[in-house]
Order: structure tokens, then sequence, then C-alpha cells
């Protein structure tokens, strides 16, 4: 087919044109270098600091950051800078592989809903809008506390319980692609429906949903802590929820232990903001509507 | 100067900021309006007849201003005036007509408070009751029922919307009523009556207006002088008659060969081939060169043409056709 | 308002109630092995308990049978007993409704306030600092996790300054000689609370207030109304501010779950006898049946308060009246 080099082409272009306009948002490029920070963190740290979450020591226990432990120790006597890089991983794992799932749901239900339309868009729409306004973190607990709550059933659990957003957008956006020319010349030369579906519909819903892959990644690393810090996490593994969890169940906050829960409390916050931050400036370049002339 | 002279816009420049660098929307425009002329704005959409007629109450948007020129309204000087200092004459002595099938009228308001808010905002001693009645009265001049005053706007029809809106717009007896597209999207026949109680209200009030449209036959119906204008500059100026029988600019011909239903022949022209000029970095001679159809040389492509007269009556063309040994 | 309006949203709740106890049903049954046995291991059940589980679930029976007699003790709001109360899960939920309706409605107030202001204020001021300021908190807010600016709220509030008390929602085993002294006594063990779950939601309030306006920014009656002559801040406040108001509605009424992980996490923390802190106690206590009963509950209401939300939303926006 001829026209497929010019679609390339103009992919191209709108790349370029988007790196363009995402140098110029002051907002995303803070994003994108807290995620690469943390990316090196969690892929070099445990390899340069050496930490084992075996090492129960009761003669350092909530000690005061000092020359041996940078950031103190818990109630364990553990040392807590090492627990926090290591904990970066955890985050990032959990946020990327929850999000993928969560995007691969969203975007195929958004697409078939949007696509094939008629009754089974009704039926799929009222099950999404029906799932979208459940409180998410009862259901959440409930599941990982009949699952069992290692780390792959979390990140099953929050992608089974996120798409919903996605959906809606998918199916937006492809309704809007699909009263384009080139999807009707695409079915006049014959194409199939899922072929149609694959290659000409996702690309172009594709970088909507990319900016809302990120936010949900904020969202998933957040819902992460907050269920590590309830008590859902896997404690063989140190995340930054664990540490904090430690904190409040050992009354280290009444005793003014700030290293205990500031380190760990500052991590998710800058880690959250940096995909929130790097989300909606794509958001805002990807949506003709908020972006500014 | 002339007494009877509304407003005079002098070498007007109004400029938008944008990432890619400045847009020149309306680069040197000028004309004058008469007490109780009608004068119509006409050109392709971006040709500047939006903004040149939004200048003039300095109604641009936040990256929008005006460069230089005057814009004298019975004798002052509307152009350098701050935001506030403006807000005064707007709707008082200038109003607008916007197009009612857009949302023109916020949504969550009735009619009737939307044009309230107008009256006791100018004349805050007026009282809601007389501002009510004033209301009724505006609904009867253009043939609404006033009963229906406190309805929505999505409550009304395309047509009542219009006429609501031409109420509204009269709401403080202004001394220029700019009209932006009054009559686009309404059917033919509604249309019509949209122009008839213009026309009828013109007569009534001694109005002066100003048109802007992108169709010569609402000018012809509605105006007394016609400004034709492309890519920010003013082609050609004069007499509505005098224009559509003896345009001199190519651009206005095309534009009356595209609105077959007016005067002349029939001609298959659908609309203009070739695209408006780019107004960040317009070509340096005539703006309508690269689409004109009698280009003459050289000259065209490298020199900017002037306004010249082309006859007594008051018309002005700017194309070197028209210049020095031609005429 | 038109009827079918009504009865439309009211059959989408009764369906949204229906995938509710759908999920809930099935949530305890496809678990890996035999259920009654997983939810045994929770703890020593008396042989009471093992009775009322079996009337409960009704393992042996099949599928079909199970959901219609589940449905069946449903609409007689039988939710099964608490394994850690010893108590009817519907009595335990109940005790613990007022706490959290008063936290929660508190919260509520406070967030859609800052957040409606914070959003109109980053809107008007569109691209200048001050929009980047506020939209910075609002995402600053938003990333903040409840719990942890609960733990900060106390230390620095109550452990540092001594300002409010650390938790509880009443001083323990104090009597109050009047009911004002009892109401001040609450009021003060509210605020922390409040500030925190307020916070939680706050920024999404004003992320999506922001966007709402500045779409109204660009509606044509806005233009109309600057042609008008009003003044900017008058346009922001009465032309836009209502029509961007509206979506709001819509918006909180969406974001009530979200409100609920606030208020368990808030709940936690400040140890706040609401249902957030008995979703967690259960959750310590594997109390199942209690666990169940509090999510049927939220979602339930939750549910409500959505269709609550459309049809004032149909009622504030006269163009609904004839969709």
């Amino acid at each position: 087919m001829t026209y497929r080099r010019e679609d390339f082409e103009l992919h191209k272009k709108n790349f370029k044109n988007f790196i363009t306009l995402f140098k110029g948002n002051p907002m995303g490029i803070i994003g994108f270098y807290i995620i690469v920070f943390f990316l090196v963190v969690a892929l070099v740290g445990p390899i340069l600091y050496h930490y084992n979450p075996q090492d129960f020591n009761s003669a350092h226990m909530i000690e005061a950051p000092s020359r041996q432990f940078v950031l103190g120790t818990d109630d364990m006597g553990r040392d807590i800078l090492g627990a926090l890089i290591y904990g970066s991983r955890v985050s990032l794992m959990i946020g990327v592989f929850a999000t993928l799932i969560s995007v691969f749901i969203g975007t195929l239900v958004g697409l078939v809903s949007g696509f094939i339309g008629g009754r089974l868009d009704s039926v799929l729409m009222r099950f999404t809008d029906g799932f979208m306004v459940l409180p998410k973190l009862p259901l959440i607990m409930i599941l990982a506390a009949l699952l069992g709550s290692s780390t792959r059933n979390i990140i099953i659990v929050l992608g089974l319980t996120s798409w919903t957003g996605t959906a809606r957008l998918v199916r937006s956006q492809t309704l809007s692609v699909k009263q384009r020319a080139f999807i009707e010349r695409a079915f006049a030369v014959g194409a199939g429906r899922v072929y149609i579906m694959l290659r000409h519909v996702l690309p172009n819903v594709f970088p909507l949903v990319f900016s809302n892959t990120i936010l949900v990644t904020a969202t998933a690393i957040l819902t992460e802590t907050t269920l590590s810090f309830l008590g859902l996490g896997n404690p063989m593994v140190p995340s930054w929820g664990q540490i904090l969890r430690g904190a409040f169940t050992s009354g280290a906050v009444s005793i003014g232990a700030w290293w205990y829960f500031i380190p760990a409390g500052l991590a998710v916050i800058v880690l959250v903001l940096g995909f929130t931050f790097l989300g909606y400036s794509f958001d805002e370049i990807l949506n003709p509507k908020l972006r500014s002339r | 100067m002339n007494n009877d002279r509304i407003l005079e816009v002098r070498d007007l420049k109004t400029y938008f900021k944008i990432r890619e660098g400045i847009v020149k929307a309306v680069d040197g425009v000028s004309f004058t309006l008469e007490k109780g002329e009608s004068l119509g704005l006409v050109g392709e959409s971006g040709c500047g007849k939006t903004t040149t007629a939004l200048s003039i109450i300095k109604l641009l948007s936040d990256n929008g201003y005006i460069e230089s020129g005057e814009i004298v309204f019975k004798g002052i000087n509307l152009a350098h005036m701050t935001e506030e200092e403006i807000l005064t004459h707007r709707w008082k002595d200038i109003s607008m007509i916007f197009q009612g099938a857009m949302n023109s009228m916020n949504p969550v308001m009735k009619i009737s408070q939307q044009i309230t808010e107008v009256i006791r905002l100018h004349e805050p001693q007026v009282t809601l009751e007389e501002a009510r009645k004033r209301v009724r009265e505006l609904f009867k001049l253009v043939n609404l029922d006033p009963g229906l005053m406190d309805s929505y706007p999505h409550e009304f029809s395309g047509g009542m919307r219009q006429r609501a809106i031409i109420a509204m717009s009269l709401a403080l007896n202004p001394s220029l009523i700019i009209g932006d597209e009054p009559t686009t999207a309404l059917d033919v026949m509604v249309q019509a009556q949209i122009i008839d109680l213009i026309n009828d209200l013109r007569k009534k009030l001694g109005m002066s207006m100003i048109m802007i449209t992108h169709d010569l036959s609402i000018i012809a119906e509605t105006c007394d002088r016609v400004v034709v204008m492309y890519g920010g500059k003013v082609a050609e100026i004069g007499p509505v008659e005098e224009i559509i029988r003896n345009y001199r600019h190519p651009y206005t011909e095309k534009l009356i060969k595209a609105f077959p239903n007016i005067y002349g022949e029939r001609e298959m022209v659908a609309s203009i081939p070739g695209v408006p000029p780019n107004l960040i970095d317009p070509p340096k001679g005539c703006l309508f060169a690269p689409r004109c159809h009698r280009k003459i040389g050289k000259i065209c492509d490298e020199v900017a043409p002037e306004l010249k007269a082309v006859s007594r009556d008051r018309h002005f063309v700017a194309c070197h056709l028209w210049g020095e040994g031609h005429e | 308002m038109n009827i079918n309006y009504v009865l439309r949203k009211l059959f989408h709740s009764l369906i949204t109630v229906l995938i509710v106890i759908t999920i809930n049903f099935f949530l305890f049954r496809i678990m890996p092995g035999d259920p009654f046995a997983m939810i045994a291991k929770a703890g020593n059940l008396s042989a009471e308990y093992k009775e009322s589980l079996s009337a409960l679930y009704g393992f042996d029976e099949a599928f079909h049978i199970q959901y219609l007699k589940y449905l069946r003790q449903l609409f007689s709001f039988d939710f099964g007993l608490s394994f850690k109360y010893r108590k009817p899960v519907l009595e335990v939920i109940g005790n613990r409704l007022v706490a959290t309706l008063l936290l929660a409605f508190f919260a509520q107030i406070f967030a859609i306030v800052a957040g409606a202001v914070i959003g109109t204020i980053s809107a008007a001021f569109r691209g200048r600092k001050i929009d980047v300021m506020a939209l910075g908190f609002a995402l600053l807010v938003y990333a903040i996790p409840a719990f942890w600016l609960g733990i900060v709220l106390v230390l620095f509030f109550s452990v540092k300054l001594g300002a409010f008390p650390l938790n509880g929602m009443v001083v323990a085993g104090m009597t109050h000689p009047t009911t004002w002294a009892y109401v001040m006594d609450v009021g003060r063990h509210l605020v922390l609370p409040v500030i925190t779950m307020g916070m939680a939601i706050m920024g999404g309030y004003a992320i999506i207030m922001r966007g709402s306006l500045l779409d109204v920014f660009t509606e044509d009656y806005i233009t109309t109304a600057r042609a008008k002559g009003f003044k900017r801040r008058d346009i922001v406040i009465h032309h836009a501010l209502p029509n961007a108001l509206l979506p709001m509605v819509t918006v909180i009424a969406i974001n009530m779950g979200f409100m609920i992980s606030g208020a368990i996490q808030t709940e936690t923390v400040f140890s706040w006898p609401g249902i957030g802190r008995l979703v967690y106690e259960a959750l310590m206590a594997r109390d199942y049946p209690v666990l169940q009963g509090a999510f049927l509950i939220i979602s339930i209401t939750v549910i409500l308060a959505n269709l609550i939300a459309d049809i004032l939303y149909g009622y504030l926006d006269p163009r609904i009246k004839y969709d």
C-alpha cells in the first residue's frame, strides 16, 4: 500500500515536533530527570551499596544518622539508606508492570468497544463506568489479603483494578479516529477489522494512551506504598512502604525519629511527582485543547 | 474633519505573538465610517477582517496587541487605551452582534438576565424592574414574544436566538454596532428574515454598522460601502454597487465569482485556488501574487502595491494593474 | 427535569450495584484451594462461627444456588457475623458510620473550597508564575501519600508543638460536663485528620477545576462577556465559574471512591473510630465478613452519591432537560 510511507513520514514529523515542544516544557524536563535518577539508583544502587534485609542488629535500634548509618537505622537495627536504595527497585518494578497490565486491559476494552460499537460497546462501557466508581483501595486490600501479598500478586491486583480510565480514553479516541478517511480507504481495499484495528487505529490512539500510562504509573506507585504501609506488602522485600510501616508501628513518630520516615516519604513523593510532571506535560503537548498557542 | 464621522481607522497594525513568531494579522488598514453608514468587511477566513473589527474595542486574545495606528471613535483615540479605560466604551458605545449558532450566549443564564446584566453594568442607577421593562421593549423591537424573555438560550431556535442577540446589542443604544457573521449557519429563509430585520432597524434607528462576513451577497444586501481584505491588508475599498459592478482587484473578482448568486454571470468557481499567505513571514511583493491570474510581471512579486483612487466615487484599489499609465 | 433522565440514571446505578454484589460474591469463591479452609486459617474459629460461615457462603451447593441465596441474604440485610467482634457485621459497621461521615464531610468541604480556589487562581493567571506555582502545588499535594502527610502533621503539631491531640476522637476516659465541651473536644481531634484527608483529595479537584475553567475560557460567551465591558475578575467569577463548576459536581461524585482511600489511611494514622479504621482492623484480623460487608456498603454509598450527583447535575444545567 502506497500511503504507508506517507504515514511513516507523518509520524516522524510529529515526533520531531513533539520533541521540540517537550524541550520547551520545564515541568516535563524535571519529571524526566527525576525518573532517570530513580532508574539509575534502582539499577546501579544495589550493585554499589551493600544491604541485606536480614541484617538485624539489636545494638543499633532506631539510631539517628551517623557515619556508620548515613540515614540512621530502623526498629530492627537495619540500615535505612540501604532499604531506600533497594526499595526503589520494588516501587519502579511494581509501578511499571502494574501499569503494563492496566494499559493492556484498558486499551483492549476501549479499542474493541469503540471500534466494534453497537451493543457490545454499551455493555462494555456500562461495566467500565460501574467499575470506575467502585472504591478501589478497599477492593485492592481485599484482593491482596485473599491472594496473599507477594510482589507478583500486588502487580496483578493493581493492574486489574486501574484500567477504567484508559479504557474510556481509548474508546473516545478510537471513535474519532474511526471517522477519518484512511480507515474507510483501508476497508475499501478489503483489510480485515482486526488488521485495521491494530495497524491503523492503535498507532493513532497510542500517543494519548502514552501520557495516560505515565499517570497510571504514578498512581500505581502511590497505591503500592499505601498497601505496604497498611501491612499488605511482602515483609521480606524491602520497599518504601515497608519502611514507613515500620516507622508507624514501632512508634518512631512519637519519639521524633524523623530519619525513619521523612526520607522514605520524600522518595515516594519525588518519584510520583516525577511521573505526574512527565505525564501532565505530555498531556499538555498531545492534547490540543490544553495546548497554549 | 467631518463631524458626522463615527469612526476613523488609520494605518492599524494588530499583531499576535505565537511560538513560531509574530503574526501580522492586520497590517496597515485604514477606513472611515460615517454616521448612519454601514460598512462591510469581507474576505476569506484569516484575512484579518475579524481581527480588524475586534481591534476597535480591543477584544483581542492575550497574545494579540495593537502594534501601531489610530482608532478614532467620535474624536477619541481608542487604540492605546488601557483595558480599564476601554471597558466603559464597550457595549455602551460600541456593541456587537455575535453569531447565534455559536455559544455566544451563556448557557446557564436566562436570556433576560444576560440583557439586564449589561444594562445595569453601564447604568447602575437602573433598577432590575426598569431593566426588565427595557428587555420587554427590545424583544418587541426584534419581533420576539416578550413572554419568552426568561427562557434559556437552548430553548430558542437559531433564528430566535439571533434576534435575541440583536436585541442584546441594542440594549444601550450604542453609536456603533459590529456584526460578526450574524447570519452564518442559519438556514436561507431565516437568514433572509434576519437581514430584513437588520435593514429595518438600521432605517428605524439610524444605526452605524460594521458587518463582518465572508459572504459578499450579505454585504450587498446590508451595506453601503465595502472593504475587501486580503492577508491583513486592504485590497479594495468603495461603495458596494461600484465594487460589484466595476471591481478592479483580481481577488475581488474571484470573490464575486465565488458567489455566483449575485449579479453577473454564473461561473463554476467553488472556491479560490491556492492558500492565503503566511503572515509570520509575508512575501515582500503583493500578497495575492502567488494566486493571481492577472499577474503582470516582476513588479507583482517585488513591490507591495499602494492603495490608489480609481474613480471619483471613493473607490480605491491596491493592485499594480491599476498603476500609473494602466488606467 | 425529565423523568426519563432520572429513570435512566437510576437504572445505571442498579446495574452498578449488581456488579458490586457479583464481584463481592465471587471474591470469596474463586480463590485457590478450599475457601472454607482458607478463611478458617485466619484464626481459631468456634463451631458457632463455622456454622455462620456455612450459612453465609453455602459452599456445598451449586454456584447459581449460592448466588441466589447470597442475594436473598443481602436483601434481608444479613451480612453475617464478625469474627473479631462476634456481632452482626451490619451492627459493627453501623457503630462506625457517624465518625466517618463527620470526618468526610469536613474534609470534602475543605478540599472543594481549597481546590476550587487554587484551580481558579491557576486558570485565571494561566502561563504566569502564579499559575505554575498553583499547579505545582496541586500536583505535589496529589503526590503525597495521605498516611505520610498525617504522620508528618502529627509529628509537627502534636509531638513537637502539642497543639492538637495525637489521635482518637475524644480524650480517652474523659467525661464531658456539657455537650459544648464534648463538641469542642471532638473539634480539636478533628482538625488534623480533616486537613490530612482534605489534602489527599484537594489536588485532584484543583487540577480538574483549572482544566474545566480553561475550557470555558475558550467559549464564545466569554468573548460576549468581554465585549459587554465586564472586568476580567467579574467574568471569571460570574460567567466562567458557574459553567466550570458543573463538571466538578460529577468529578466530586466519581472521586468518592478516592475519598474512601483517604479515609482508610487517615483513620488508620489517627486511630479515628470510623469505617476506614474498621477496614484496616478487619484486614489485620482477617475478619472477612466485615471486610466484605464494609466493601459492599461503601460501594453502595458511592454509587448512591453518584446517582445524586447525576440528578443534581440535571437540575443545575438547564440544557439537560431536553436530552
